[in-house]
Parts: structure tokens; sequence; C-alpha cells
């Protein structure tokens, strides 16, 4: 398992050395714009052809504030179907990744994602339940925010009760492992509960969702949680840092780890059951994009968290490109993450391996 | 430290961007929707009607519809039926085996995915892009699929809500002939259906309980899957006067309910239906030979039966208007004695009358055969 912590960058000493190091303030800028740019091309992808001259019109006379010459057609696609799916994608990106990259910190265990971890199927669960007790959109989504974070904590302090130290990194995995697979059977005796002719399509389409039919409601929806998970982990993310040392460098340092520990966890289990709500589970994309940013901008979560956050809402809004245009129907968006992070993580393994012998 | 800072505000302030960016958004089109609202009414007000549909929403739509997008294939099939040339696709591709029984023009539609199973599978933009008239969608029991709700709202294309339940397919004949502009045709159908199916259900009536016999629905290669009495499709077997073992809740979306072994042969039904959609050939072609199911009645007395399906299957999956001819054969295989149709010359009048296709006495016997336990 060292290795793998070596692939994350996690040796103290390599770790100071890099964070010492100032961030490479070029980089961060093209990281910055890849997300506009995305924005940008993914505003000209789509089934419904806009001739490109059209579409820039389109958004100038609508910052202007002109009157709208253009067909009303148009003006559905771009503003009720394209734009609010655009800002989903990205959201759900950010969201997904940042939240990764924070519980692998927290966990000190690169190979910790949100669907690993549990909270994603407890989140499943969580919305599941609160749609067959007839919950408001509001309750389904705190009722998600809490058993995804109820799972977090049992994978937790199961695995620290089980491995007191020796190859935690692998029996967190483990425990998610199991903890996942019994949310997701406590989802399937409420879906086997369930009314079929009502509540059970309404809890399958929670939990496959997509972004197929996101709407600007979808948007003001995540806009709120986004918010209130990203913000924190913003602020804090330098004590992510202190906290992947260990326990006792960061007491020595005069840093509250409980507390912290407790915030970071809450606001990333925010933001993965915000993005469930959005768009039914997506994996993968929390474990693959924190290692692809740690390769390019280092394991400094000062700019890690950040960098995750921009390449995360790229990635997952380029997939959703991809899910959107190429067939005339769609295609399952977690389909895509997995093709796509399946062998990534195989190749984290074989990583690992090669560096053991 | 001072960096720290400046990097700090940064994330910041993309965060906020990103927030403004998706707010603004919204704002801007609530404000185009506002004023883009006032316009089709004033210009086109001539050109709609308001209809009621039959779940008895009022609905505006277009005095002509050219086009019509379909959620599921039940939608599908209907229209194919009553006016193919508004269809603007099918929902999956077509077989090559169906395609046989289907007008040569219309093999070709694309497929553009619906809300079957739970799932959906259409892209909003392709349907917003093929502009159809009206959104046409199926419910039973009067449920109505959120996804639909939502494809409405976003491309602002009205939602026509049919009964997808059989007894009421003369109704959605009417209707959709009034809607479509094609009553005489409308009228056609749904008093042939109509006829058939009071002629089905007075000849069934006469079946004394005694004789019902009951029936389990086998929806998988291993004969284990299933839906019960109060399924969207099961419909026939209840409208036949039979009955269905199955009265448990099951599944109505996704690919029916499981159930043990040891359940069937206590329920040990007197018929079984097997749909070829749903592996019903693969479970025929073992089942003789399996030492498990022998003991069951229906399997002792060669009482299965695999209901044709071309060009669209007549019992189920979809639950759809081909079901008129569907009940006609399942009640002369069941009661013989008491439905004893001419059912060859009905396949052959049915295919031209709905489907618009001349078949010849074999393609009627081969439809027919298909359904015989034993071959």
């Amino acid at each position: 398992m060292r290795v793998l912590e070596k692939t994350a960058g996690t040796s103290p000493s390599q770790k100071f050395s890099r964070a010492n190091r100032p961030p490479k303030l070029p980089v961060m800028a093209a990281l910055a714009l890849l997300p506009i740019a995305a924005f940008l091309a993914s505003l000209a992808l789509g089934r419904f052809g806009i001739p490109l001259p059209q579409l820039v019109k389109i958004i100038i006379y609508k910052i202007l504030g002109l009157a709208q010459t253009w067909p009303d057609t148009l003006d559905k696609v771009l503003f009720n179907v394209r734009i609010p799916r655009i800002l989903c994608g990205l959201m759900v990106g950010a969201a997904l990744s940042t939240s990764g990259a924070a519980y692998q910190g927290v966990f000190k265990n690169p190979m910790v994602s949100p669907d690993i971890l549990g909270a994603s199927a407890g989140a499943g669960f969580g919305a599941a339940f609160a749609i067959l007790n007839n919950f408001s959109s509001l309750g389904i989504q705190l009722t998600a925010f809490f058993f995804g974070l109820l799972a977090v904590a049992f994978t937790y302090f199961l695995s620290s009760a089980m491995s007191r130290g020796l190859n935690a990194v692998l029996i967190l995995v483990l425990t998610g492992m199991v903890v996942q697979s019994l949310f997701s059977a406590f989802t399937s005796i409420i879906k086997y509960e369930a009314d079929p002719n009502n509540k059970l399509p309404e809890i399958t389409f929670w939990l496959m969702g997509g972004l197929t039919s996101t709407t600007q409601k979808e948007v003001m929806m995540m806009i709120i949680p986004f918010a209130i998970g990203m913000i924190p982990l913003f602020l804090l993310r330098w004590k992510i840092n202190i906290l992947s040392f260990g326990e006792e460098e960061a007491k020595g340092l005069g840093v509250d780890t409980g507390k912290m520990r407790i915030i970071i966890i809450i606001s990333s289990t925010l933001l993965t059951s915000a993005s469930i709500a959005i768009s039914g589970m997506i994996g993968w994309v929390g474990l693959i994009i924190p290692h692809l940013t740690r390769l390019i901008v280092g394991p400094n979560y000062k700019t890690l968290l950040p960098a995750s956050a921009l390449m995360g809402a790229t990635f997952l809004l380029l997939v959703d490109d991809v899910a959107r245009t190429v067939f005339v129907t769609e295609i399952p968006l977690g389909i895509l993450t997995a093709v796509l992070g399946a062998p990534f993580f195989l190749y984290l393994l074989f990583q690992g391996r090669s560096s053991w012998e | 430290m001072k960096k720290q800072k400046v990097k700090q505000a940064f994330a910041l302030v993309l965060c906020l961007a990103m927030m403004l960016i998706a707010a603004s958004g919204c704002a801007k089109t609530t404000t185009a929707n506002q004023s883009a609202s006032p316009s089709p009414t004033q210009q086109t007000a001539s050109d709609k009607q308001e209809i009621t549909d039959m779940l008895g929403n009022k609905v505006t739509i277009p005095k002509t519809i050219k086009k019509v997008y379909c959620t599921s294939p039940i939608g599908t099939y209907i229209i194919y039926t009553i006016a193919p040339d508004r269809l603007i696709g099918w929902n999956s591709k077509m077989s090559d085996e169906a395609n046989q029984y289907i007008n040569e023009s219309y093999r070709n539609l694309p497929a553009l995915g619906g809300t079957m199973g739970g799932q959906n599978s259409f892209n909003t933009e392709e349907i917003i892009k093929l502009n159809p008239d009206i959104i046409l969608d199926f419910a039973y029991n009067g449920e109505v699929s959120d996804m639909v709700t939502q494809l409405s709202k976003q491309s602002g294309i009205p939602v026509v809500t049919l009964d997808s339940s059989l007894a009421k397919t003369p109704e959605a004949y009417r209707l959709l002939g009034k809607i479509l502009g094609v009553e005489d045709r409308g009228t056609a159908l749904a008093d042939y259906a109509q006829k058939t199916l009071d002629k089905v259900s007075s000849s069934v009536a006469k079946v004394p309980d005694s004789e019902k016999l009951r029936i389990y629905y086998v929806e998988s290669a291993d004969g284990l899957k299933t839906d019960g009495t109060d399924s969207m499709h099961t419909e026939v077997i209840n409208f036949v006067n039979a009955t269905n073992v199955v009265t448990m809740d099951t599944s109505s979306s996704g690919k029916g309910t499981s159930v043990s072994m040891e359940q069937v042969v206590n329920w040990n039904p007197d018929v079984i239906i097997a749909n070829s959609q749903m592996g019903g050939n693969e479970f025929l072609k073992t089942v003789y030979n399996n030492k498990t199911w022998s003991s069951i009645s229906a399997v002792k007395n060669k009482r299965i039966y695999v209901p044709a399906s071309l060009p669209f299957n007549w019992i189920d999956r979809p639950p759809c208007i081909a079901r008129i001819l569907g009940a006609e054969w399942l009640a002369n295989k069941l009661y013989p004695n008491y439905a004893n149709f001419d059912l060859k010359s009905d396949v052959k009048a049915f295919y031209k009358l709905f489907y618009n296709v001349d078949i010849t006495d074999a393609q009627a016997e081969s439809l027919l055969n298909t359904t015989s336990g034993i071959s």
C-alpha cells in the first residue's frame, strides 16, 4: 500500500518540499480556462444544430437585453435544454471531484472516492426512503444527505476499529465496499416495497437520473448545496494538507483535527448527495479526477482542490457532451464514466504493483 | 502568505462566477419566456384548438397535426395503425421479421428512444429538432411519467395523454381520429376494435366458473419472471375471463417480477402463456424436457402458448392495439367451445385494416401457429 501512497505523493518529506514550492500560476490559469472553453464549445454542441454565427448573436443579444429576433424553438433549446444541462454538468463534475479529493486527503487514502466510501449508495438509499414516505423535494435532499453522511461515518468508524493502523488503506476500501453494498441492498428492498405504478418509477428515475432532463429547476436546486459544500472546502483546503500528514503532526501544528475532519467530511458528503440528486449515481469521477489532477499540479491541496474542481467540471461536461450528441438516443452517463474510469483504476493498481516488485 | 490570499480570493471568485453564470442563465430565460409567450397566441390563435385528453386534461394543440412523437411503443403502434404518415420515428429499431409486416416507407424511420421500463432514452434536443406538433403519451391507471412532463416543459410541445387499458382502445382511436383529422379512419378502427372486444367478452362470459382456467404468464427464458393481475401487462388474461394465478403486487416497470419454482409448482396453473419478446421461445424449447416443470398441469397437458409477435406482440410488451386480435386469439385458445371464431379470416382482416398489409393464408397460419404449444 505504501506504493499507492507514493502515487498520491503523500510521503511527508516530499509533501513539504512540494508544498513550499510556489504553485505554478500559468498551470492554474490554463486549468481555469479549461471549463470556460468547454462551456463555450458545449454551447455549440447538440442534436439540434444551431449555426455558430446565430449562436453568437443570440448570446450577445441576450447579454445586451435586446429583443428576440430568432425563432422560439432556438430559445427553448438553448435556454431550457442546453444551458441548464451544461451548468449542471459543470457543477456535478466539480462537486464529485472536489469531494473525492477532499475524502482522499482526510482519510489519508488515495483509493477512496464518494462511491467507494459508500456516500453515494447511502445518499441513494436516503432518497429512495424519502420518496417512499412522500417527503418534499427539500426533504428528499436532506434525507439523502443524512444517509450519505451516515454511510461515510459507518465506513470510517468500522474500518478504524478494525484496522488499528494496520493496512488502513485496504481496510477502509473494503469496509467501504461492504457499506456500499449494504445500502444498495436497502435501496433494493425499498424498490421492492414501493408501489410499482407510482413510487417505483420515481425512485428509479431518481437513482438513474442522468442529466437527461435537466431544467433550470435542477440548476437552482444544485447551486445552494454546491455553494454550501464548496466554500468551506476552499477555505480550509490548506488544512487538508496538514490532516493528510497524520494525527500527531497535525496536532503538533496546532490544528483541531477532529473538528476539521468533521467539517470536511460534511461538506464533501453534501456535495456528493447534491450531485446524486441531480444526476443519479455517476461513478469514478471522484476517484480518477483527483489522481489526474495530482499528476499535473502535485499533491498540495492549496492548488489540488481548485484544480480538481476545474478538471472535474471539464471532464464531466465533455463526457456528457458525448452522451447527448453522438447518438439519436441518449447514452447513460454512468456507463461512459465507468468505461473511462475502470481502466484508469486498473492502471493505478498496476502502477502500485510494478513498484512493489 | 499574500499569494495564498490571492489564491483564495481567486477560488472564491471562480465559485461565485459559476453561480452568477447559472443564475443569470436562468434569469435570462424567464424574461425570454415572458417576451416570447404572447406572440404565438396572437398570431396563431385560429390555428389552435383545445381538446380534452383521456385523463381529462385540457390541452391546447395545433389544429393540423403533421408530426407526432410517441413516448412509448404503445403510442407509436396506435399512430402507425391510424395515420402512419404522422410518425417521426419508432422508439427502438424494428426487427427484420417485424418489417415484413410494416409498409416499406416506414421501415427505416429513426429509433428515437422513449420512456420504456422506467428509464428515458430519448434525446431532448433531438425531439425538439424534429419539432413534433404533439407528444403522445399513454398512461395506465392515470399514472403519468415525470420524464414526459419534463420533456413537454422543456420543449413547449403539448402532451396528449391517452388511457392504455384494453377496453379503452376504441375510445383512444376515436379521439386520435379527431385530433389528427382522420375521423373516418379513427371511427373504422374504433368500430372494429369495439366489435371484436364485444364479441370476445360476450362469448367468454358464458364460461361457467367451474371451467375458468388458471393462467401463469411467463416473461423469461427460465419461466420464473411474471406479472400479476394488477399489472398493465396481463390485461388480456383478465379480459378473456381467465384467472391469473399471480395475485401479489408485481412491478409494472422493468422486466417482470421474479418468483420461485416452488411457488409456481404450488400455483399449478392450467395454462402457461409465454411471451416471445421476453424469452418465451427459449422457455418453450426446454420446458417439456424439464423434470421440475413436468409436474405442472399446464406442462402435462401441453397447454403452453406463445402469442404471435409480428409486427407487434398480440398480448403484451408492449400492451398495444394488437391485443384486440390477441384477446380474440386467447379466448379461442382457452375456451374453444365458447369462443369459436374463424381466426384465420379475422387475422387477415385485422392485418389488412390495421396494418394495411395483405397477408396470405400461409402467413396467417404461421402467425396462428407460432402459438401452438406442441409442434
